[in-house]
């Protein structure tokens, strides 16, 4: 091929251009740290990177989430240590005392007020501006004393507050103050008894019991002669009613044989209902109730018959010790019942203590998995747009080294011609 | 009969002949550096001979002709290869005009935009009560629409700056097919004359490269040394005539869902369209019709979903008004330009009277914590398929993060593809002028060594000159 001077010079322009080319390339790569500047460096890795980087900004908002949410229950979890610590010393306080004089009457029953205001101050717990036990009523106080006779009110819902923290994965960070404070209870049951009836005789009686979300469900209870003066007295769900499920709630019930007034009474577990959720309604808080059975009696009812009625009634943890408070200003003792109350009351403190620790843990799990899934999504970004620096300085040394060879070449080469030898 | 004086016109020839080449080697040294220069050569024949007692005997030399060297064949390959590479130089720089416009990856494109204003919702719905929580989800939904109308913005910037392109190469075409013509005309009459016309050859050789650039254009030979120039079909140049083009607009076409003006090259007499799919124009043209069409139609479609998939939510949920009200839009507006944030409340004119507090996070009117709505709308960057609430399937069923990342690779796989053809078509068109430049460049060792050759021969000339003079005198001395 005949070479002329023009094809000389155009080659060792384009090797120039070329070489600078890779070396800006190069050096753009070695500024920026990053392999991918443009979509068309590499499409496939760059669709990728823009993928990945979705995904990361996702689970940091996940991250957020779990962060916000441990921190909602961790302030969740002592508050209602708060409120079990409060009952432990009413517990104590009141334990042991029988009879009274007029003054330390009225002395126990201001401090059994101090102690509604600091449980009903605990209850109202704000935690980042909200109301951490209204369910999704977060901006009210759920707590409110008011009325006379006075009562303390659930003014929050049952709702569950829900946080993403997964694709696709969610978790409760709330323990409604509707379970925590405001789902105990009483079944007072009144009638009269045939003293005369057989062994083995069952009266039963429905009994209606309104849940946190609003529902009525109906519970059986029953009672049936065992002995001379005692009777058991059972709770079950009527035939086929799958809204509710109970446990506990069994007693065994003795009459004075001369009276007819209960003589004692033997508890077994509270009774614990729980009503049955159908999604999406949100769960109503298990209802935790003891059975009061003062208004019974056994003797020989009008027409022959047993009589025999419960009625339930909602009795939260305010509302237990403005009760004990009032009999104390009225000059009663706290009565044995009363105590069993406030165990019921601690226990279900306890359980929903326990959840809300439960959901804690959770969420921790939820972090674990979050941070690993954010390190495995670093890694995946790393090797798609990330640059080895050693390899990228080896590349620039060598595109270097050809430059220059390609510069000193071509200032050989190209003055030279048949004209310098001409003589 | 040959005599003394043959001698001295053989010599005479010699010296014409000689000082011819040398002056062809001038011309060569004078345009060594000149762009589209073919090299010349004198080419020099024996003259008839004399016929003798003794047969047969010379008389000289003469210039027969100066030839152009240049490779035809290899011209029309070049002018094919430029094509493809004005094409995709042309595509390319605008490609990669749209795609520094999308800016991806980085931390201000609108993938940024689309996760920052999801994260906020997914804030909020840790939040959903707090006012900086929606102040944030609020500025994010700003960004959001500012971001979009700047892409929908400058892509239309782009966009409207083209038909001044195209209309600023269609009358560079025109002109070129003018000069093309006349010099169809000059070489023509030289031609007539018998005389070679190289370096208007030449000229009009770099005029056709020069269109081959521009425009899908063909070449065939004429009568008389002229070349006919097509485009697309249509002879736009022959010897003395001309076919001048113009740009005026089309039918609308609807592409990508949106409709957007067209444009068509046409012939200013007769107004028959131009096929023109080639070269920069036709990269210019096909950019205004279709590739910003389809990135700015696909861009509304993203616009156009966001702005109902967020409202299908948002409208079914409850602000922090008192009293709490349902049914307002968070967005407005039906493609990327005219995306905008309304939440106002749907008694007052949309858009008028935006509020935080419009801002619907909860699904009940009674439960300032709920977040259910809050979760819906963090929910829908990945959600597929979108449906509009009349059951229509949005973005062919693709999430929009899915839709997004689909327009901005197949605009990088676009750049890519066409740099490569770019790339691979320089160098392709370099290999075709090397080996033109073997045939036709000039190489100075080589007219140096024909400079001598001559200077050699024509001294040789000379001292024959001088030779028959002393031969002359000698002869008058004798008598």
């Amino acid at each position: 091929m005949r070479i002329t001077n023009t094809t000389i010079v155009a080659d060792m322009l384009a090797n120039l251009a070329r070489s600078r080319e890779r070396i800006n390339q190069l050096n753009v790569q070695l500024a920026t740290q990053k392999r991918i500047q443009k979509v068309s460096d590499d499409p496939a890795a760059a669709g990728a990177v823009l993928r990945l980087n979705a995904d990361l900004a996702r689970v940091e908002s996940y991250v957020r989430n779990v962060v916000n949410g441990e921190n909602t229950l961790k302030m969740t979890s002592d508050s209602l240590g708060k409120v079990s610590d409060i009952l432990k010393d009413v517990k104590g306080l009141l334990a042991g005392v029988t009879t009274l004089d007029t003054s330390f009457c009225m002395a126990l029953a201001d401090s059994m007020d101090q102690y509604v205001d600091m449980a009903v101050d605990v209850a109202n717990t704000r935690f980042g501006g909200k109301y951490i036990f209204g369910g999704t009523s977060t901006m009210a106080p759920p707590f409110v004393r008011s009325g006379v006779p006075e009562t303390v009110a659930y003014r929050g819902n049952a709702g569950s507050i829900r946080f993403q923290v997964g694709d696709g994965i969610s978790s409760a960070v709330n323990v409604s103050g509707a379970a925590a404070f405001a789902s105990t209870g009483k079944i007072v049951f009144s009638g009269i008894l045939d003293a005369a009836a057989p062994v083995n005789t069952i009266v039963s009686n429905m009994v209606s019991i309104t849940d946190g979300n609003g529902i009525t469900h109906n519970v059986e209870m029953v009672m049936r002669k065992t002995g001379a003066n005692s009777w058991s007295l059972n709770a079950v769900m009527p035939g086929g009613a799958t809204d509710a499920t109970v446990s506990g709630g069994a007693a065994s019930v003795t009459f004075d044989p001369a009276t007819g007034a209960v003589e004692s009474i033997m508890r077994g577990a509270p009774l614990i209902f729980t009503p049955t959720v159908t999604p999406p309604t949100q769960a109503a808080p298990a209802i935790t109730l003891m059975v009061d059975c003062a208004g019974l009696s056994e003797g020989t009812p009008p027409g022959g018959a047993s009589t025999f009625s419960g009625a339930h009634t909602e009795v939260s943890v305010f509302n237990a010790l403005m009760a004990v408070r009032d009999a104390l200003r009225s000059g009663t003792p706290p009565s044995a019942d009363d105590l069993a109350m406030i165990g019921v009351m601690q226990n279900v403190i306890m359980r929903e203590q326990a959840r809300a620790g439960t959901l804690h843990d959770s969420l921790e799990t939820a972090d674990a998995c979050l941070t690993s899934q954010k390190q495995l999504l670093l890694d995946l970004l790393e090797a798609r747009q990330g640059v080895d620096l050693a390899e990228i300085g080896l590349k620039l040394k060598q595109e270097e080294i050809t430059l220059e060879a390609t510069l000193s070449a071509a200032a050989k080469i190209i003055p030279k011609s048949l004209l310098d030898f001409l003589g | 009969m040959s005599g003394i004086s043959q001698l001295l016109e053989t010599a005479r020839r010699a010296l014409m002949a000689q000082q011819y080449g040398m002056s062809v080697t001038g011309h060569n040294i004078a345009n060594a550096g000149t762009t589209g220069y073919s090299r010349q050569r004198a080419d020099l024949a024996t003259t008839a001979p004399l016929q003798t007692a003794y047969g047969f005997l010379g008389t000289g030399v003469t210039v027969q002709t100066v030839s152009r060297l240049r490779d035809r064949f290899i011209d029309q390959q070049i002018r094919s290869a430029n094509n493809t590479l004005g094409l995709a130089a042309s595509d390319y720089r605008i490609l990669s005009q749209i795609e520094a416009i999308f800016n991806e990856p980085s931390d201000a494109s609108l993938s940024t935009g689309l996760s920052q204003f999801f994260a906020a919702w997914q804030d909020l719905s840790t939040n959903p009560e707090d006012a900086v929580t929606r102040n944030v989800v609020l500025a994010q939904g700003q960004a959001l629409t500012d971001a979009f109308h700047r892409l929908s913005g400058q892509l239309t910037t782009q966009r409207n700056a083209l038909p001044g392109e195209l209309t600023e190469r269609i009358e560079r075409i025109n002109a070129l097919a003018r000069e093309i013509s006349d010099l169809n005309v000059t070489i023509g009459t030289g031609m007539t004359n018998g005389q070679g016309a190289g370096d208007l050859q030449d000229l009009r050789d770099s005029k056709i490269a020069e269109l081959s650039g521009l425009a899908n254009i063909t070449v065939s030979g004429g009568n008389n040394g002229a070349v006919l120039v097509s485009l697309g079909g249509t002879l736009i140049a022959g010897s003395g005539t001309v076919l001048a083009l113009k740009v005026t607009s089309g039918e609308p076409a609807t592409i990508a869902g949106t409709s957007f003006e067209q444009l068509r090259v046409v012939t200013v007499s007769g107004g028959f369209d131009v096929d023109l799919h080639g070269g920069e124009a036709g990269s210019i043209l096909k950019s205004f019709n279709s590739t910003l069409p389809d990135a700015m139609g696909r861009l509304d479609q993203l616009a156009g979903a966001i702005v109902e998939a967020v409202n299908q939510q948002h409208t079914a949920g409850y602000g922090r008004q008192q009293p709490p009200r349902t049914g307002v839009r968070f967005f407005m507006g039906t493609d990327a330009a005219s995306m905008a944030i309304d939440l106002t409340d749907p008694s007052d004119a949309p858009g008028s009277n935006p509020s935080i507090d419009n801002i619907a996070a909860s699904s009940s009117p009674a439960a300032a914590g709920d977040n259910s709505i809050a979760l819906l709308i963090s929910g829908i960057l990945d959600k597929r398929p979108l449906v509009t609430s009349g059951g229509v399937t949005l973005l062919d069923g693709l999430s929009l993060s899915e839709f997004y990342n689909q327009i901005v690779t197949d605009i990088g796989s676009s750049v890519n593809a066409t740099g490569a053809i770019v790339t691979s078509q320089e160098l392709f068109v370099s290999q075709l002028t090397a080996q033109q430049e073997a045939i036709a460049g000039v190489s100075l060792d080589e007219e140096m060594a024909n400079m001598i050759k001559f200077q050699n021969a024509f001294d040789a000339a000379a001292k024959m000159v001088s030779t028959v003079n002393e031969m002359y005198t000698t002869i008058l001395e004798m008598v």
